[in-house]
């Protein structure tokens, strides 16, 4: 059994080897803390049958996924990488060829995101731990991604993450973080939408934005299809990943105001101020308080709220959002889609690349590029 | 196709020799089939148009190697990176090649972190010289993340392994000698 006790939470986490976990909490709530208390690279106990795990620090027997899989690799290819971990301890090279199939000797760079989550935990699971902690393993994967990563969690493992759907379906237990403390969860709970909405967790659906449709503000043929946008409209743009919405986003660049995945790449300034450039934008949307503070100290759901004020400070017409709920929390879900109708109700239209289930309610328009 | 790392070290050692102590062209050149991603021979087909103009112009044109010799050096990385068996680099350094084989694993990732930022400063219409911010702070992240994974999956007592000579390396290295003989033979 491990057990782990962040420093800074009370409660613990307590995982059996035979069992797959959740732990569910609000962003920040301390779901990468507790994981990385269990590697020891963070104060907290961490204990396997009641002895200390930071002494002997064996992550043959506990070991982890982090979230993003760009920056988990050792070499180009699992076949590869394998080889170089066999130089210091035994692999199971034909379990990762039976997890990765075909793309067990593929340049990583040309995966599929699900397959690049497939990777970095086959990787992981090729030299048997007892214990596996998974980050938040479906973020911004689509549902066959989702499939081949579910398919391929082993028991003995802790899975953080927001999408409620898709792991109450694969767990046997659950724990929340709130308010600083860890408790365990009936399982039950995570089918529960008056529970999720309380802890300000996902896994319930957002209600449409009621807005009046003006002018169209955009017209366009891109990549085959005929792309028209109105004041107060949303239009979503479906579709598996690597099907082209980032790609049709990135093509109408000038046209539009385009928000992308990664908001870290997109701060060209060291402080809110200057990054959003307009006083009152950033008082309608909450941001005076955090002016000075660096965009890059800020939590997902905040750094979102400064791109949608640069975007609303712009003289662009139409802002378009790639896959902006794959961080947030059901709180932030909530804040982000009453975000939107501020930009709604500033006589603009928008556009959403996405494959979250749970937002396409508030599409007025859906084009699948499936 | 990969070679082991004392085959990529002969290899790159004789292209460089030939970049010293030529005009680089041929060796340049050589280098150009051996790189898989066409967007890199694109773009270094426009820089080196686009400095031979500069310097035909400016009457400077006897500096023309050092172009070539600029972007060979830029070729060998990216050919080190994609032909080199990375396990054994760590069979002929040790564990102090561990560094190098991961290091040589990660430039797909960071030119699409700097082409991405580049795109996005152009489309926000920034300054260009504001690109530098993101990708510091995107790589130092990186760098933090590999730190953690480098101890999450390399746990135990290192051992090396024996290096094997396969088809490929004779065929890399009969190609860096040709490519060397080449560029004192042909004087371009």
């Amino acid at each position: 059994m491990l057990v782990i006790s962040p420093k800074g939470l009370t409660g613990k986490i307590e995982l059996g080897e035979n069992e797959r976990v959740a732990l569910v909490g609000r962003s920040g709530s301390g779901k990468t803390l507790s994981i990385k208390t269990a590697l020891c690279l963070n104060s907290g106990l961490s204990m396997i049958d009641d002895k200390s795990f930071c002494e002997t620090q064996d992550f043959s027997i506990v070991n982890a996924v982090f979230q993003e899989p760009n920056t988990q690799i050792l070499s180009t290819s699992l076949e590869e990488e394998l080889k170089l971990i066999s130089r210091y301890h035994p692999v199971d090279l034909e379990l990762a060829k039976q997890l990765m199939g075909k793309y067990f000797t593929r340049d990583f760079f040309k995966l599929s995101d699900g397959y690049k989550r497939r990777y970095v935990i086959s990787s992981v699971l090729s030299f048997e731990p007892k214990y596996v902690l998974l980050d938040e393993p479906f973020a911004n994967v689509d549902r066959e991604g989702t499939s081949l990563i579910a398919g391929i969690i082993p028991r003995g493992s802790l899975i953080a993450e927001h999408r409620i759907p898709v792991i109450r379906e694969i767990v046997d237990r659950a724990y929340v973080i709130e308010d600083g403390r860890i408790e365990e969860i009936k399982k039950d709970k995570l089918f529960d939408e008056d529970f999720l909405r309380k802890n300000g967790l996902r896994g319930f659906k957002v209600d449409k934005i009621d807005t009046d449709k003006g002018k169209e503000l955009l017209n366009v043929n891109v990549r085959g299809i005929n792309l028209r946008v109105r004041e107060g409209e949303i239009v979503c743009l479906v579709g598996r990943n690597g099907s082209g919405k980032t790609t049709l986003i990135k093509s109408l660049a000038g046209k539009i105001y385009a928000i992308f995945q990664n908001p870290d790449l997109q701060f060209f300034y060291e402080t809110v101020e200057r990054e959003v450039g307009d006083d009152e934008t950033m008082r309608k949307l909450g941001l005076y308080k955090l002016r000075e503070r660096s965009p890059y100290a800020l939590s997902y759901g905040e750094k979102m709220r400064v791109l949608i004020a640069s975007a609303l400070a712009s003289k662009y017409k139409v802002v378009a959002l790639d896959e902006p709920t794959a961080g947030l929390d059901g709180v932030n879900l909530i804040s982000f889609v009453e975000l939107l109708g501020s930009v709604l109700n500033s006589k603009r239209g928008v556009i959403i690349a996405t494959h979250d289930e749970e937002i396409i309610n508030i599409c007025d328009k859906i084009i699948n590029l499936s | 196709m990969r070679v082991n790392f004392v085959t990529g070290i002969f290899f790159v050692s004789a292209l460089t020799a030939a970049g010293i102590l030529t005009t680089a062209v041929i060796p340049f050149l050589a280098t150009i089939p051996l790189i898989r991603r066409k967007i890199i021979i694109i773009v270094e087909i426009a820089i080196i148009s686009i400095s031979l103009l500069i310097l035909y112009y400016t009457s400077r044109f006897y500096f023309y190697p050092y172009s070539f010799r600029g972007l060979l050096y830029v070729n060998l990385y990216f050919i080190a990176s994609e032909y080199i068996d990375k396990a054994s680099i760590v069979d002929v350094l040790g564990e102090a090649g561990v560094p190098i084989a991961v290091a040589l694993s990660y430039y797909p990732y960071l030119t699409s972190i700097v082409r991405d930022v580049v795109f996005y400063s152009r489309a926000r219409k920034k300054n260009v010289f504001r690109v530098t911010l993101p990708i510091i702070v995107q790589l130092v992240k990186s760098v933090q993340d590999i730190w953690i994974t480098y101890n999450l999956k390399l746990f135990g007592n290192f051992r090396k392994d024996k290096i094997k000579i396969t088809s490929s390396e004779i065929v890399l290295l009969l190609y860096g000698f040709a490519t060397l003989c080449l560029s004192f033979l042909l004087k371009v």
